[in-house]
This record gives C-alpha cells, sequence and structure tokens, in this order.
C-alpha cells in the first residue's frame, strides 16, 4: 500500500513540479525583494506577502492537480487503477502542503537573507502610528525583524496549509483549469471579504476568527496573540483533520465526483 | 468585381458574428452607465451627473479591446470552420483583413458612441454639468483601446488560442502602463501620466505616434501571418512561467526604483522614551562624533543631550545622555515662569558645543493652557558654551545672557527655521519705535564680550523696513514697496561681518534673490521648488527631480545640470530639502525617505540611493548628517548609521 502512495507521490511531483519551482521562484523573489527594499517593516511586509500573495500561490496548487486531470481526460483513466479515489486526493493533497510548505521555507530564508543584505533596520517609534502602538503590543515585531519574519512564516505557512486543504477538496469538482482557478479566486474573495461582514462583537469576531483560516495571520501583530496557539490548533482540527478524515466517505467521494 | 464581393460578405458574416460582443460592449459601457446617470440626474438636485460611462471605457475598454480582438479571430480561426472558411474562393488574407477592419469598426464605434452620449449628456443637453471631457478626450483612449485590440488580434492570428492571446496582449499592456512609472525616459509613452494631469503638451504626441507604429506593425504582422499553416502554440505552462517572471521582473525593477539601497550599519535609540518634543529637535557633528539635543517630556522633564561616535565600520560607540545644565525647565506647574528655549546648536572653533536660546515668559491659565506672555516678545537671548569630554559629564563652560536697551520694543532676527543662530559670534536685534512696528534700528552683540555683552553696534535700518531675518547664510534686510504694483526689495549682508551694515554704500537693495528663484526655478508639475545654495551654484529640487543652477548675474540663473526622478519615485518626493553635505554628496529629505545624490559634477548629478526613513521636517535641526564613510540618519528617536554611496565616498576620498 505504501510503494502504491509513493507511486502516487511520484506521479504527482512529475506532473506538478513546474507550479512548485515557477512559485518557489516568484514568491521568493518577490519576499527577497520587499524585504531587502524596506519600503516597509519588515512585519508588515510579512503580512502581506504571507497574506495575498500566499493566497495567490495557495489558489494555483489548488487548482491544478485535480482539474488537469479532468481536462486532459486522464482521471478517469486514474480511477481505473487499482487504488481508491481518497488514496489519490490524499496523495495530490499531500504533495501539494509539501510544496506549499516548502516554497514558504525558502521565501522565509530568501527574505531573511535580503534582510541581511541590506543590515537589519528597526523601525523608529513614530508617535501615533502603527508601529508606536506595536511597541506596547508586540514590540518584538519591530526590534527582531528577522524574529518576527521567522513568526510570519511559521503561522502563514499553517494558515495557508488550513485554506489549501479546503480549497484544494472543494476545487476537485472542477472540470478544467479555469473554472477551478477562477472558483478559487471567488471563495478566496468570499473567505476574506465576505465572512468578516457576518457581524460585529466579541461573539463574532471568534466565530469569524475560527471559521477564517488566515485569521492566526493577523492575529499575530495584535495584543489577541496570546490565543494564537489555541487558535492554531483548532484550525488544523477543523480545516485540515477533519476534511483528510472524512475524504474517504462516499457522500465527499460522490460530491467530488468521478 | 468578385474579390470584392467576397470580402464585403465576409465583412457582412463577420459582422453578424460579432453581435454577441457588440451587444455586450453596449451593455457594460452604455446601457448600464446611462442607466445609472440618469439615476443620477433624477436624484440630484443640481442636475448634473457624473460620467460613468466614459470612466468605465477608461477602466475596462482596453481589457474590452483585448477580449473582442482574441474573439474575433478564435471564434472560427483555428478550429474546424478555419477549414470550412477556406474552401471558399476567398484569401486567408482577405478572411483576417476583414476580421481586422469589423473588429476595429466595433471598437472605435463603441468610443465614439460613449463619447458622443458624454458630451451630449454632460455638455449639450439640458442637463449640463461642469464635465471636462471634450472631443480631445477620446484620442489616449483610442490609443489603449486600439493597441489592445491590435496585440490580441496579432497574438491570436499567430497562436489561435483565446486564452494565450489574451493573456500575452495583457501581459504587453501591463508593461506598457507600468514602464512608464519606473523610467523617467519612457515617461512620454505613458498612458497613467496622461491621464494623470502631470503631463507636458508633448507627451500626447509621443503617445500618439507609438500607437500608430504598433497598429501598423500588428496589422501587418496579422495579415502577413495569416496564410502561414504552422502557429505558435502557448501551453499553460509557458503563459504561467511568462506571466511570473514578467511580474518578477517588474516588481524588482519597481523596488530598484523606490526601495531602499543604502546599507544599515547600527541604530540606536538616542533617548529612552518616545515622549520628546519632535520641534525642539537640533544636531551638530563634530568630526565622527555627534550630538542632538531635544526636549524630554518624560518622568524627568527637561533640556536632554546625547552625544555618539560613528566608527570607521559604522558602529555607534559611546552614547550617552545627559540633561542640560543651566537651563530653566519648560512647564511651569502653575502660575507665571521663565523658561529656556533652545534655538541653536553648533560647535565653536575650540571644538566646544555652542547653545543659543531664547527665555520666554509664560503663564499658566485656569484652563491647564499655556501662553506666551506678550506674542512674539522674549525676556532675553542667553548662549552657553558647553564642554563634554570623552567620558566626562557635560558642564556650563560660559554663559551669556544679553545686556537688552531698555525702552525699546525688541524683536530678534530669527532664521528661516525660527532659530537665532545665525552666526557664532553676534547676536542681532531689532527694535521698533512702537510694540509691532516695523524696526528702525539694528542692535549687534558680540557674544564675546562678556556674560553680558552691551550692544556693539547700533545701526540705523532705512525707512519702510519690513523685516530683517537671516535666510539661505545671508542676513537679510527687505524694504517694503510704497507701490503695491512694485516688489518688495532686499540686501543681504555677511551675518560674520556686521561693520559692513553701517557702510552705506554697501546696501544695494535689489528683488529678494528666493522670490526670484521660486520664479525662475518653478516648472509645470514640480510643484514646492526647494534650493539649497553653495559658492556660484544652486541646487533646485522639485517633484521632478534635482537641478544644478550657475549663477549667471543679476539674479539670473541657468540651469547647467538635471536628473530626472521617474514617476514612481515621484511618490517618495514630498517636498523635498536639499542639503549639500560637502562637494561630493547632496542629500534631499523628504517625509518619505532621503535621497542622495553624487554632485561632484554639477553638470551630470546622480542619483546614488535612496533610503526610506521616516524624517520628519524639522524646524531647526539637521536629519541627515555625514561623515567620510557613513551618513548619519535622525528618524524621530532612532538614530540610524547608512554606508555611505559608493560614488560619492571614492570621490571625496
Amino acid at each position: 500500500m505504501a510503494d502504491v502512495f509513493r507511486a502516487l507521490l511520484r506521479k504527482e511531483w512529475h506532473e506538478q513540479r513546474w507550479r512548485f519551482f515557477l512559485g518557489l521562484i516568484v514568491f521568493s523573489g518577490l519576499v527577497a525583494g520587499m524585504l531587502r527594499a524596506q519600503l516597509v517593516p519588515s512585519n508588515e511586509a510579512a503580512v502581506l506577502l504571507y497574506g495575498p500573495v500566499g493566497l495567490v500561490f495557495v489558489i494555483f496548487l489548488a487548482a491544478g492537480p485535480v482539474a488537469a486531470e479532468r481536462a486532459d481526460r486522464t482521471w478517469e483513466f486514474l480511477m481505473a487503477q487499482p487504488v481508491s479515489r481518497a488514496e489519490v486526493l490524499r496523495a495530490k493533497w499531500t504533495m501539494g502542503v509539501m510544496q506549499l510548505a516548502v516554497t514558504m521555507l525558502v521565501g522565509a530564508v530568501a527574505g531573511l537573507l535580503a534582510i541581511w543584505s541590506r543590515g537589519f533596520r528597526i523601525m523608529p517609534k513614530v508617535p501615533g502610528s502603527s508601529t508606536e502602538f506595536s511597541a506596547e503590543s508586540a514590540a518584538w515585531l519591530v526590534t527582531h525583524p528577522a524574529l518576527s519574519l521567522c513568526a510570519f512564516a511559521a503561522v502563514g505557512t499553517i494558515a495557508l496549509v488550513c485554506w489549501f486543504t479546503s480549497l484544494f477538496l472543494l476545487l476537485a469538482r472542477a472540470r478544467n483549469g479555469f473554472a477551478a482557478a477562477l472558483g478559487g479566486v471567488l471563495l478566496t474573495i468570499a473567505l476574506l471579504l465576505w465572512l468578516p461582514q457576518l457581524g460585529s462583537g466579541n461573539k463574532a469576531l471568534l466565530v469569524v476568527a475560527a471559521l477564517n483560516p488566515l485569521s492566526p495571520l493577523f492575529l499575530l501583530s495584535s495584543w489577541r496573540a496570546v490565543f494564537l496557539p489555541a487558535l492554531l490548533l483548532i484550525h488544523i482540527v477543523l480545516w485540515v483533520v477533519l476534511p483528510l478524515r472524512y475524504v474517504g466517505r462516499r457522500r465527499i467521494e460522490k460530491w467530488i465526483g468521478a | 468585381m468578385s474579390a470584392v464581393w467576397n470580402w464585403c460578405n465576409l465583412v457582412r458574416k463577420e459582422w453578424r458574428e460579432s453581435r454577441e460582443v457588440i451587444i455586450a460592449g453596449i451593455v457594460a459601457f452604455w446601457i448600464c452607465p446611462t442607466m445609472l446617470e440618469l439615476f443620477c440626474l433624477a436624484l440630484n438636485g443640481g442636475h448634473d451627473t457624473f460620467p460613468i460611462g466614459w470612466w468605465a471605457l477608461i477602466a475596462g475598454g482596453w481589457l474590452y479591446a483585448i477580449i473582442a480582438g482574441a474573439n474575433m479571430v478564435c471564434r472560427d480561426w483555428g478550429r474546424a470552420e478555419e477549414h470550412f472558411l477556406l474552401a471558399q474562393p476567398v484569401s486567408p488574407r482577405a478572411v483576417v483583413w476583414a476580421k481586422l477592419v469589423v473588429g476595429a469598426v466595433l471598437v472605435v464605434g463603441l468610443i465614439a458612441i460613449v463619447t458622443a452620449w458624454e458630451i451630449a449628456l454632460t455638455r449639450r443637453g439640458v442637463f449640463a454639468g461642469d464635465s471636462e471631457i471634450n472631443w480631445q478626450s477620446p484620442i489616449p483612449l483610442v490609443c489603449v483601446m486600439a493597441v489592445s485590440y491590435m496585440l490580441a488580434f496579432t497574438a491570436a492570428v499567430m497562436s489561435r488560442q483565446m486564452l494565450a492571446s489574451t493573456v500575452v496582449a495583457c501581459l504587453v499592456m501591463l508593461i506598457w502602463m507600468v514602464a512608464p512609472l519606473l523610467s523617467s525616459a519612457m515617461t512620454r509613452f505613458g498612458v497613467l501620466i496622461f491621464w494623470s494631469g502631470a503631463r507636458g503638451s508633448w507627451i500626447g504626441e509621443w503617445l500618439i505616434i507609438l500607437s500608430v507604429c504598433v497598429v501598423i506593425i500588428c496589422a501587418t504582422t496579422s495579415l502577413l501571418y495569416a496564410t502561414r499553416e504552422r502557429v505558435i502554440r502557448l501551453g499553460n505552462k509557458q503563459l504561467a512561467w511568462t506571466v511570473g517572471l514578467i511580474v518578477l521582473a517588474l516588481f524588482s525593477v519597481a523596488m530598484t526604483e523606490v526601495g531602499s539601497s543604502l546599507q544599515v550599519r547600527d541604530q540606536a535609540e538616542l533617548f529612552e522614551t518616545s515622549k520628546f518634543d519632535l520641534g525642539s529637535v537640533r544636531t551638530v557633528q563634530r568630526g565622527d562624533r555627534f550630538f542632538v539635543t531635544c526636549y524630554d517630556y518624560s518622568h524627568e522633564p527637561g533640556w536632554v543631550m546625547a552625544t555618539f561616535r560613528v566608527t570607521d565600520n559604522g558602529r555607534i560607540e559611546g552614547l550617552r545622555r545627559f540633561l542640560v545644565p543651566g537651563i530653566l525647565p519648560r512647564d511651569p506647574v502653575h502660575g507665571e515662569l521663565l523658561r529656556d528655549e533652545i534655538t541653536g546648536l553648533a560647535i565653536n572653533e575650540n571644538g566646544q558645543l555652542v547653545v543659543t536660546g531664547i527665555r520666554l515668559h509664560v503663564v499658566r491659565d485656569q484652563r491647564g493652557n499655556l501662553w506666551i506672555r506678550g506674542p512674539g516678545e522674549f525676556e532675553n537671548l542667553w548662549r552657553a558654551t558647553l564642554s563634554w569630554p570623552e567620558g566626562g559629564r557635560l558642564e556650563v563652560a560660559s554663559r551669556a545672557e544679553l545686556a537688552l536697551p531698555t525702552n525699546e520694543h525688541l524683536r530678534y532676527v530669527a532664521s528661516e527655521f525660527g532659530s537665532n543662530i545665525g552666526s557664532l559670534r553676534y547676536g542681532y536685534l531689532t527694535a521698533s519705535v512702537s510694540e509691532g512696528g516695523l524696526p528702525n534700528k539694528l542692535y549687534v552683540f558680540d557674544w564675546q564680550d562678556g556674560p553680558n555683552p552691551s550692544p556693539r553696534l547700533e545701526i540705523p535700518l532705512p525707512q519702510d523696513t519690513s523685516s530683517v531675518r537671516v535666510w539661505g547664510g545671508k542676513l537679510r534686510i527687505r524694504i517694503q514697496s510704497t507701490n503695491p504694483r512694485n516688489q518688495d526689495r532686499e540686501a543681504t549682508f555677511d551675518f560674520d561681518q556686521p561693520e559692513t551694515l553701517l557702510d552705506k554704500r554697501n546696501r544695494s537693495f535689489h528683488s529678494p534673490t528666493y522670490n526670484l528663484q521660486d520664479v525662475e526655478f518653478f516648472r509645470p508639475g514640480g510643484y514646492y521648488v526647494q534650493v539649497a545654495e553653495r559658492g556660484e551654484l544652486a541646487y533646485v529640487s522639485d517633484l521632478l527631480g534635482l537641478r544644478v543652477a550657475r549663477h549667471a548675474g543679476r539674479g539670473h540663473w541657468e540651469i547647467v545640470g538635471e536628473t530626472r526622478a521617474a514617476p514612481l519615485a515621484m511618490l517618495f518626493r514630498l517636498v523635498p530639502q536639499p542639503k549639500i553635505l560637502d562637494d561630493s554628496l547632496l542629500v534631499e529629505s523628504t517625509e518619505r525617505g532621503i535621497i542622495a545624490y553624487d554632485v561632484l559634477d554639477p553638470s551630470k548629478p546622480k542619483r546614488v540611493g535612496f533610503f526610506n526613513a521616516i524624517v520628519p521636517r524639522w524646524p531647526g535641526g539637521n536629519p541627515v548628517l555625514a561623515t567620510k564613510r557613513h551618513l548619519v540618519v535622525c528618524e524621530y528617536n532612532m538614530i540610524t548609521i547608512l554606508d555611505r554611496p559608493t560614488n560619492a565616498k571614492a570621490e571625496s576620498q
């Protein structure tokens, strides 16, 4: 069984490696360029890069694996092999997560090198600005740019893996790459723009934070960062463990379609 | 005759098949905006409206033209219908030509309809409003949409792929939009700059020339390629790589243009608290040792001075802070109090710190607000010489307060930043007959005349003297004109040689030079003109870049060198203040960073570095100082040591 899974992984690597290398080069280049240019403090740059740019990369990775098989008419051929649909999906998910994690890791290393090449810079505390606010709440983000980048990379990777898992399973239904990419963009916009509008107040914010897999990224720079480990745990269970556990169930398989 | 008839039939076919595209364009850019505009008109009491259709066309017209161009070809070309078409008595070139013409008519027709409607609605109709749209306005729009259409059409003929031709055309348009923002040399071709209004009259011509060239090249390529059976197939991988690498390249160029390029060597917080008065910060340097003073509001309020040394490898060493001794505190707890304000900080020939200040009479009212008694008045001027040996304490070496003439209404002579530091040796006061009246006398004090110097010179000022001030390193006496049509006149003196003021032959009054500079150096789009002078040269900074001017006599200047800023870099040039640090280096400090120029050759000033610092406009401080190897930048409470730009460093050494 392990051999079959390894073979599936190898197949996925051969098919998806161009996405990995393209994403790796573009993401690392953007991270390094942004942090070397020092246009904004490194913690703000990290939010931008592991937020919107990371989301584009997640859509890029999630839209490819199944939709391309369907478009090339190889999905049916794959299903005719002696492997279950759940195994195929798990292999594709594993390869996607590995590519995502390695890209984020290499991006962080590139960012650290870029910061080091220009000298580690601390932003001044401007009265009334976000840097002064962070001086009171999470001063280490400003005073330790390398550490803050590593923290954002770690939290960002977990948040993006959570969203990748959901998106990957949702987009598995798409018939071609274009439809999958469009669906990914729409779902991500819905998550980022519509979900926060659900309500105001502490309870609503808690619900939104629990439902939004990207909320840890924005929590890191606020005083609520103390809740971060609990939130990350909730997200991993809610967005990764549960979907993968039930991916083999007939109802989900039926929804994904053969 | 038969060929013409066949071509007309092709045109008719293309026109019929383009109905969906036409309907989509009309609905998106005319009908929907028209309904919204009429809705606005009905609700708006002023009966004027916003040209929604026009702006929709500007925002999305180029994309519509791209999709229309790609669709025009790919709906049958490259499919089974292509072979059916070519089986007819028509040549491939005739088919492509018919598609090209129909698509062009469609795009131009849409622009014409929308423009005519908007002009009719906002200018000619009963709801005439104040609109900037005229018959010349569509020219850049036609250029952009024509180029978009032709690029997509040509890409579609060459690839026969809808997605590929759309993506390729979008990429080329992205480069066309972004490239002029990244290079001042390409500004003339910029579409966004054309619409932003920051343009000269000649830019439009270049835009039209470029567009016509692209249209001709694309049309020729399409017709030549129509007969070729081999097409250039672009797969998803190639397209994705192309998009990714082009985005990365544009981003890299943009970051190179506006990103920080100076290496950070060391940083330190000057004061233990960020609760200090930014306007009170003064800086001075003695070789590689720096002194900064400011008013600290923290638990122990008072004037604080910090000193540090910058080593050869750019490290900050020996950072120490002390309360400046012998200075009255600033804020009275209650009632009335005298307080000292440090207005100038300098180093004398003995290497001692010279602190100059004013003594004010402050009153706190019942609501807790502080008032200075007598608007603009002061109690006295004082000067303290401080010694601060390495490793020692900050001590007062000497202190002097002026012995002011009695029964006079006195004012101190302020510099452009409100400081009274003007000269290291002399202090200047003006006297007037009545409070707030015009000055009629100038008192000159020599700070070296003991602890209470009396006036060394008493110089009667010309009648109608409106002000005496220090600006641009000179003492300036200004006479107001009695005739409102004439300009005020001004005489300038060296403030370290007050004797020259006594000789009336030295008083040659002429138009104020800084007003002349403002007029002479102003250019459209440059906005604020800031000048730094050194000898015969003036370094003029404005939004568009740095110019070097040489004095050509009689208040006239000739531009001898210039470096223009790229449009993207203009975002980081808010009111640039030039400051000449030495023969080879000039620094512009703006609210969004500092820009370093190599000015060793005045005819070729060169931008050699940028640092994205938060440099506030300090009233009397120098936010950027330099050593032979490093730049020292003061950002609020933070001191940052940067590498001096390579070119300027090499030349200066």
